[in-house]
């Protein structure tokens, strides 16, 4: 249904780089978006020397991209009157520039962003100041520091423990050599997808794609060498207790379930699968929602995580009260009794389906996501419509997945520093 | 653009029919005049509205409606204009025609219709509301930037722009009678009804007209210029990893001077570009931030300059806004280019996001003026050098605060 409301092209150019071209002809905002699978998870990665990658050296990384020995690329986008960004996640980092004018122009030069990296030792060193002031404002966060500690609770060895920024000593500890090992190892066009929205013929979109060198360079691809992540099936820590300046206590109760070993379409459905069991049994689709509101055992902060990948999944609850203990109690209690039926799933069905149509609204977030489902080999327009293949047996796997997790769980506190 | 009806005095219809969206949006414009007491009540209202209603006394019926209009949703929000603030409340659902659903559109407006009216108000209900509008409140102290602006603002006492509009702890005090008298000023101010679809507009109006709104309202007023002696350098003691440093501008140029249009140019350049003088200068030269920018309170006449740095550099960082605030007379041709093209791309992307379509109409119409983009493109790209640092230059730095990080607690 979703494919039918949209009209995309796909190809993949003379050097590997997969592009996807979606046609909007009636959005003014063109955008084009380049991602590489290399994110704050690949600190498991070797260099030439056999290290393993510092911790934040993707984010790094993207943060020195932007300087170009043609000059400051920043000014000559903002000439061209687009807006250029980055981002760089767990698994993948990408750049992007959205604009209402000179698209093609723009599109060259993001492109010949992602193509060269020139850098130069006193550069990389002014860089580490910026870096560690942008980890500070993190580390201000509580949400930040709630998600942190998350992973920190669950796992012993995945890299996942590590902030996708690094700590200040890793990224003190960053080198010039290591950046450029990392550039040369993952940004090859052959591990590269760019999504392109625009209002301009597609076939003119891929003659320009195609004509840029970075779609003919035939550089050769260098391998990848990971530490293998073993880990261990039960939670690193059961508790964890921090304070912060922060007016009222919160928390974080977690499920650290199998990792999944299936395709990366069956995790989309499994992951599916345990947010709909979540949504009936902890949102206001149950008729007890209310009591616990009254009661005053959750507010409106309390809210729920699922995350099914190929070697990390957990799901989580967000909470903030007095007495955490109290809160995690209940919802261990509540696992024990997740439930969903028929009538439940088909109502949830509904929803889903009007809330993927909504999310083809806005082309500039819609790329980036097509962009990072197609990084792990997902056509996110397939994704959109998996939730209504979703059976009673897909749940009542959840269900069992769920129980059979309940022993490895964690609880991580944050309460307020006394003043 | 917009076609616009008049329904009663200060009663306005807006429409635009476009098949761009998925969905039919229908946001509700209440102009207020600016007291905390109103914003408090305001935002305990928009907790009720977003709660449940009449027709859906529990949240579990409530959801079972939306999800039966395929995740139809709503939302109500309070921002400040001024001397006034607003009131909006989005509506949001699917086009029937994309999800094959005749009767799709017709239940979606009777639904937005019972929710506007039968907002459930009772004891229960209010006790809910406002306990979420003070972990609301907390909250926000836990938001380092935010409470720093919010901090900062407050210094200027007896002015609009020193009022929470997040609602303050006096909001425990609201009874069952405020509410029901500020439901009653709902009824009696400035109403501008936005619609972005495929509906039919004159089924609208008739809902309009037969609903509980439909009545001459009055008006307020909006636009204000802050006016303050410069105050010293406050600071207030945080534990946490970062300092927050907070330099208040009084712009001197309002939203109806000839000369705003060049102020916002001009205040681009300074600080809202990744090649502006403070990003380039403070960031990228001397790395002393991650963060930095400028932004201006159009209907207050504030500029904020705001940037997160070690507490050990306040006076450093300080000292070199204020160095590239004095820079902005030698400023380079090409950045006044560049920040030409951004508010113009900003200007014209607006088109594509129904939110920042209905807040630039809005805002030219509590100016008195036609919102037409390409008009606004062309004065932007006829804005001579010498009116944009004329603008900029009108401006006085009249307080900086300071959320103090913990390496001096």
């Amino acid at each position: 249904m979703f494919k039918q409301l949209e009209k995309t092209h796909g190809f993949v150019t003379p050097s590997g780089m997969k592009v996807t071209i979606l046609y909007k002809p009636d959005f003014k905002q063109q955008s084009m978006i380049v991602g590489v699978p290399f994110g704050g998870i690949h600190s498991n990665v070797y260099d030439e020397q056999h290290e393993l990658y510092k911790p934040g050296l993707a984010h790094f990384l993207e943060h020195k991209l932007f300087e170009s020995e043609s000059g400051d690329i920043m000014a000559q986008f903002s000439e061209l009157g687009a807006q250029v960004n980055a981002f760089t996640s767990y698994q993948e980092t990408c750049y992007y520039f959205n604009t209402t004018t000179k698209f093609k122009e723009s599109s060259n030069l993001l492109l010949d962003l992602v193509s060269d990296c020139s850098l130069s030792e006193e550069s990389v060193e002014k860089e580490k100041g910026i870096i560690i002031s942008e980890l500070s404002m993190y580390e201000a966060m509580v949400d930040q520091a709630l998600v942190k500690n998350l992973y920190k609770s669950l796992y012993h060895n995945h890299p996942i423990i590590h902030d996708i920024g690094g700590s200040k000593k890793s990224v003190t500890d960053i080198t010039l050599k290591q950046l450029m090992d990392a550039f040369n190892r993952f940004y090859h066009p052959s591990l590269m997808q760019c999504v392109c929205v625009t209002n301009e013929p597609i076939e003119s979109v891929e003659a320009m794609i195609l004509a840029h060198p970075l779609s003919s360079n035939t550089k050769e691809k260098n391998s990848v060498s990971e530490e293998a992540i073993i880990e261990p099936r039960d939670v690193a820590f059961k508790d964890i207790h921090v304070t912060m300046d922060i007016e009222v206590a919160k928390g974080v109760y977690a499920l650290k379930l199998d990792a999944h070993e299936g395709s990366s379409m069956n995790n989309v459905l499994k992951q599916f699968a345990l947010r709909f069991l979540l949504e009936a049994t902890f949102s206001e689709l149950n008729p007890l929602y209310q009591e616990w509101i009254d009661q005053e055992l959750i507010n409106d902060y309390f809210d729920m995580d699922v995350d099914v990948s190929q070697n990390y999944s957990y799901i989580a609850f967000l909470c903030e009260h007095e007495h955490l203990d109290e809160v995690f109690d209940w919802i261990e209690s509540m696992l024990k009794k997740v439930d969903l039926d028929e009538v439940t799933l088909n109502q949830l069905k509904r929803r889903y389906l009007g809330m993927s149509l909504k999310a083809l609204n806005k082309p500039s977030s819609l790329s980036k996501q097509l962009v990072r489902y197609a990084l792990n080999d997902l056509d996110f327009f397939d994704v959109l419509g998996l939730f209504q293949t979703m059976s009673m047996k897909d749940i009542e796997l959840a269900k069992q997945h769920i129980l059979n997790s309940l022993t490895h769980s964690s609880r991580v506190k944050i309460t307020p520093q006394a003043k | 653009m917009f076609q616009t009806q008049q329904i009663r005095q200060n009663f306005n219809f807006h429409t635009k029919y476009s098949t761009q969206f998925k969905d039919n949006t229908f946001v509700f414009r209440f102009l207020f005049p600016m007291t905390q007491h109103n914003i408090n009540c305001a935002q305990v209202y928009s907790e009720l509205l977003d709660d449940r209603s009449i027709n859906a006394p529990t949240k579990q019926a409530m959801l079972r409606w939306m999800d039966e209009l395929y995740d139809a949703s709503f939302g109500s929000y309070v921002t400040t204009y001024g001397q006034s603030f607003v009131l909006s409340v989005v509506f949001k659902g699917i086009e029937g025609s994309i999800v094959n659903d005749s009767e799709q559109n017709q239940r979606f407006l009777s639904w937005m219709m019972m929710i506007l009216g039968g907002v459930l108000v009772n004891k229960e209900t209010l006790k809910e509301a406002k306990t979420n509008v003070l972990q609301n409140v907390k909250r926000e102290q836990e938001q380092h930037v935010k409470y720093a602006l919010a901090l900062s603002a407050a210094r200027y006492e007896n002015t609009s722009y020193a009022l929470k509009v997040d609602g303050d702890e006096t909001v425990t005090k609201i009874t069952l009678e405020d509410i029901h008298s500020f439901k009653d000023l709902l009824k009696e101010v400035a109403c501008d009804v936005y619609h972005i679809g495929q509906f039919d507009e004159s089924i609208i109006l008739e809902e309009l007209k037969k609903s509980f709104l439909h009545q001459d309202k009055m008006s307020s007023p909006t636009f204000t210029m802050l006016k303050s002696e410069p105050l010293e350098r406050h600071s207030v003691q945080k534990f946490s990893p970062q300092t927050v440093l907070v330099k208040t501008y009084a712009t001197n140029v309002d939203y109806k001077d000839p000369r705003y249009l060049a102020y916002r140019v001009a205040a681009i350049a300074f600080g809202s570009l990744p090649t502006s003088l403070l990003f380039t200068n403070i960031r990228e030269k001397n790395s002393l931030c991650y963060f930095i920018h400028a932004s201006v309170i159009a209907f207050d006449g504030v500029m904020n300059v705001v940037t997160g740095i070690e507490s050990d550099k306040v006076d450093i960082v300080s000292a070199m806004i204020d160095e590239q605030f004095a820079a902005m007379k030698d400023i380079e041709d090409s950045l006044i280019e560049q920040a030409k093209q951004m508010m113009i791309h900003s200007l014209v992307s607006s088109d594509d996001d129904v939110m920042s379509m209905i807040n630039l109409h809005y805002s030219s119409r509590l100016k008195d003026e036609e919102f037409n983009i390409e008009l606004i493109t062309k004065k932007i790209n006829e804005l001579k050098r010498e009116q944009i640092l004329e603008a900029i230059q009108s401006s006085e730095c009249i307080g900086e605060f300071v959320l103090l990080g913990e390496n001096n607690v």
